[in-house]
């Protein structure tokens, strides 16, 4: 099945010079350490926290709507210290995620409603089926996909996945159309 | 920051001097809020049935809901107090009749409005509590099936973490004026349990 | 994408029958034949753990039983143990009114806040590898029993050897059964050859203790009746599935699982034996040394829309195939005659009878999106083609659903031009490559009725 047209109100989104699609409706907190590589969509609702840490995203990523980027803490003996988030390129993200990664490499799919605790690592081509749940500091090695409470794996991705998320993330975008342009 | 100034009309909102509430919140009804809490953007507090009183260093995250709705009409009115030292993580949804100290509720849990939270527990990430019931010390619930566990020890406090917060949110938000002395929970909270 | 859309759709049929989405299928480009992930010959490249994702030789993973040496996963949960480190104060052995603070460290799990330090197993002064291991209560009994079988297979394989003598048959069977590696069984065949009238005699199968049958059970501790059940200290099923070799019946006897391997694996044509996907060794790449998934080469079908249909009543829709290779390529499309299996096919369609064109894929143009941009100088009948864009070509199929309270269903053969760049420059470099037709017997599912 192809990806269908979604639309939405230009009024609500703002397009920077990269190609970037920003709903006003989310929430950038310290948009100065935020870094959006291109061509990535943040739908309404969106929490990014680029105040307590670096957040860099990566180009033709999707951060669906109600999801919470969030750099991840850790406790040390002196203190504690907000670890920066960086997001690889063509990620996928579905709406109302919660996102404490440390890092997310590219080609990668979070489904609906999940959970990546705390510091989490999630290698390129992996996949987080919708209302899973990651523990604090889980790594997902690649081609692997996760489900669960807590996330376990459970098959296998196929080899192809990298030009699958290509696709779907480029086409995503694509398809992502404001009212009355094209139509 | 397009915040909705809700919190700034609201007569009821008492802040302890040392409290940290970003602007973009939304705190409705008569809330106190203890000293050197921390209350992240996108967090909403609402006082609907109730006062709600939340005592000192707790951590409460974006997208956290806590509402005191008093289901019961035998509870209706009476104060949703939360003790020290909590953390609610994000997207947590919170109704409980009471949360004592130490407690950890994670990410997309659930306590129903007939929970009773006492010291130590952990509710785990995506966990649904809605029986009417009194959680023992140290429970920690997790998993798909809502298991239970009892813990050697209470989870750690996050007095690095809010000590870290409390010096970087102020550069990033705007933040809420306090208007409260520290430590006058227990007189503002008194007149209201009677009623 | 195959977690995200509906792959399932759409199915080619491999060449071994089985019907799998092109994701999961690959092409030999020697044999110019689908595989699918079923029929074809799985090897394991290296095993590696999910946890530290070091990776490690299949002898070396075989000793370890196919566990990490540092990973542990939590007894309660599953989910990995996290190291913590604690300081611990000491009296200093040189002074002993000075105390000097060491690091010890203990495992805990961030999901159910298990920790080693709830079954009192003792700190320790390294971060990892120093975790004290299991014995097996059974392991010499095991071990005993696997060189016994070697020997009854060796002993058997030697018979069936002089019985045949000359005509030596291959070892596959045997290597199935006690899965023995190709060059050991050759080796050790050669080896009992020679020397089996002089093995035989000194150990025989039979020189072990036999099991014993146990005819009478203690009876029922009468605890079970008269104390109440503390559940919370008795483990669960799941638990004792996670360490068979132990099966603690109470959470005291917990111990942290080493964490089970998992593996790169490289596929082979189950006929020609080519490598058909060859992964990289390091298990953090995604890169492959070879790779031939169907995706790359065959023209890929999917549906544009979902449509309603209507019985017997002609539908119109829209398809899509996109071209992955770099020249243009042409396809037919034309009906399976003999398809009557109603579970794949459930409705009656006129697909387009010229030959369509498939612009080449671009990848430079792939992320441009001005429709102006798509120039073509195809000459399409409009009514065939709905639109082109890149290397994708949208036609119009006309169904009609011919089976009451089903699935509509479709299927055809898929014809297209293949260029095998590979062969054609092992031939000669100057040549053009070399074009053969492949044809792929394509399933849809179109929705329902």
């Amino acid at each position: 099945m192809e990806l269908q047209d979604e639309f939405y109100n230009n009024a609500q989104y703002i397009e920077t010079a990269s190609g970037n699609k920003v709903s006003r409706q989310s929430v950038l907190c310290g948009s100065q350490n935020i870094v959006i590589n291109g061509k990535t969509v943040i739908m309404t609702n969106c929490v990014i926290r680029g105040d307590l840490a670096n957040v860099r995203i990566g180009r033709h990523c999707i951060i669906g709507k109600n999801s919470v980027i969030r750099p991840a803490f850790k406790k040390f003996s002196k203190g504690v210290a907000f670890f920066p988030l960086h997001i690889g390129d063509h990620v996928l993200i579905e709406e109302d995620s919660i996102v404490n990664a440390a890092q997310i490499g590219s080609f990668v799919h979070i489904g609906k409603n999940c959970v990546i605790g705390r510091r989490s690592v999630l290698k390129d081509c992996c996949a987080i089926a919708d209302n899973t749940i990651l523990p604090p500091e889980s790594v997902i090695p690649p081609f692997t996909l996760y489900s669960g409470s807590p996330g376990k794996m459970i098959a296998e991705l196929p080899d192809c996945t990298q030009d699958l998320m290509c696709d779907i993330t480029v086409s995503y975008y694509q398809h992502f159309k404001p009212h009355g342009k094209g139509k | 920051m397009a915040a909705q100034n809700k919190i700034v009309n609201n007569p009821n909102l008492k802040i302890a001097v040392g409290a940290l509430l970003c602007e973009g919140c939304e705190v409705i009804g008569d809330v106190t809020i203890g000293a050197r809490t921390i209350i992240h953007p996108k967090a909403r507090i609402i006082a609907e049935a109730g006062p709600i009183s939340i005592g000192e260093y707790n951590i409460i995250e974006e997208l956290v809901t806590i509402t005191n709705k008093s289901s019961t009409d035998a509870n209706s009115g009476k104060v949703l107090i939360i003790g020290n030292n909590n953390v609610f993580e994000v997207g947590a949804y919170v109704e409980a009749v009471r949360i004592g100290d130490h407690n950890v509720i994670e990410c997309k849990a659930r306590v129903g409005s007939k929970v009773e939270i006492s010291n130590g527990s952990i509710i785990g990430t995506g966990c649904v509590l809605n029986m009417s019931e009194q959680l023992p010390d140290n429970t920690v619930i997790y998993g798909e099936k809502c298991e239970r566990r009892t813990q050697r020890e209470r989870p750690p406090t996050q007095t690095l973490q809010i000590e870290f917060l409390t010096k970087i949110l102020p550069n990033y938000h705007y933040l809420v004026k306090p208007n409260m002395q520290p430590r006058p929970t227990a007189t503002t909270t008194a007149p209201a349990v009677k009623k | 994408m195959a977690t995200f859309m509906s792959i399932d759709l759409i199915k080619y049929l491999c060449n071994c029958g089985k019907k799998c989405p092109i994701c999961r299928m690959y092409l030999c480009k020697h044999c110019l034949k689908l595989r699918c992930i079923d029929c074809v010959q799985h090897e394991v490249d290296s095993p590696y753990c999910p946890s530290c994702l070091e990776s490690m030789p299949v002898s070396e993973a075989k000793l370890k039983k196919n566990r990490c040496i540092n990973c542990f996963d939590c007894p309660l949960c599953g989910h990995t143990l996290m190291t913590r480190a604690t300081s611990q104060v000491s009296p200093n052995p040189d002074d002993p009114s000075k105390a000097v603070t060491r690091k010890m460290y203990y495992m805990a799990c961030g999901f159910c806040r298990w920790s080693t330090r709830d079954v009192n197993l003792p700190d320790q002064n390294v971060a990892t590898g120093n975790w004290p291991v299991m014995e097996n209560p059974n392991a010499k009994r095991i071990s005993n029993l696997l060189e016994n079988y070697k020997l009854i297979a060796q002993v058997e394989k030697a018979e069936r050897e002089r019985k045949k003598y000359v005509k030596r048959r291959s070892h596959l069977y045997l290597q199935e059964k006690y899965n023995m590696s190709p060059a050991i069984v050759k080796r050790k065949g050669m080896a009992s050859f020679s020397s089996l009238s002089l093995k035989e005699g000194d150990k025989t199968p039979d020189d072990l203790d036999q099991s014993e049958t146990v005819s009478s059970f203690d009876p029922l501790p009468t605890e079970f009746f008269t104390k109440p059940a503390a559940l919370d200290k008795i483990t669960k099923l799941t638990h004792r599935f996670m360490l068979p070799e132990f099966q603690p019946d109470e959470t005291s006897k917990l111990h942290p699982v080493r964490k089970h391997l998992l593996m790169r694996k490289s596929l082979r044509c189950s006929e020609c034996e080519h490598n058909l996907s060859k992964a990289d060794f390091n298990p953090n790449s995604i890169k492959f040394k070879i790779q031939l998934t169907a995706l790359h080469w065959i023209p890929e079908v999917r549906i544009m829309t979902p449509s309603t249909f209507n019985l017997n009543k002609e539908t119109v829709v829209t398809l899509t195939l996109s071209n992955p290779s770099v020249f243009n390529t042409t396809v037919t499309l034309s009906q399976i005659e003999n398809e009557t299996d109603t579970d794949y096919c459930t409705a009656k369609v006129e697909l387009p009878k010229k030959e369509i064109v498939l612009a080449s894929r671009d990848e430079a143009s792939m992320h441009v999106y001005e429709e102006s941009t798509a120039t073509h100088d195809f000459k399409d009948d409009p009514k065939l083609i709905a639109f082109r864009k890149g290397n994708k070509v949208g036609f119009i199929v006309k169904v009609t659903p011919v089976v009451k309270d089903s699935d509509v269903k479709i299927c055809f053969l898929l014809k297209h031009e293949f260029r095998n760049t590979t062969v054609a420059a092992l031939q000669s470099e100057s040549k053009e490559p070399e074009i053969v037709w492949l044809e792929h017997k394509v399933y849809l599912c179109l929705g329902t009725v």
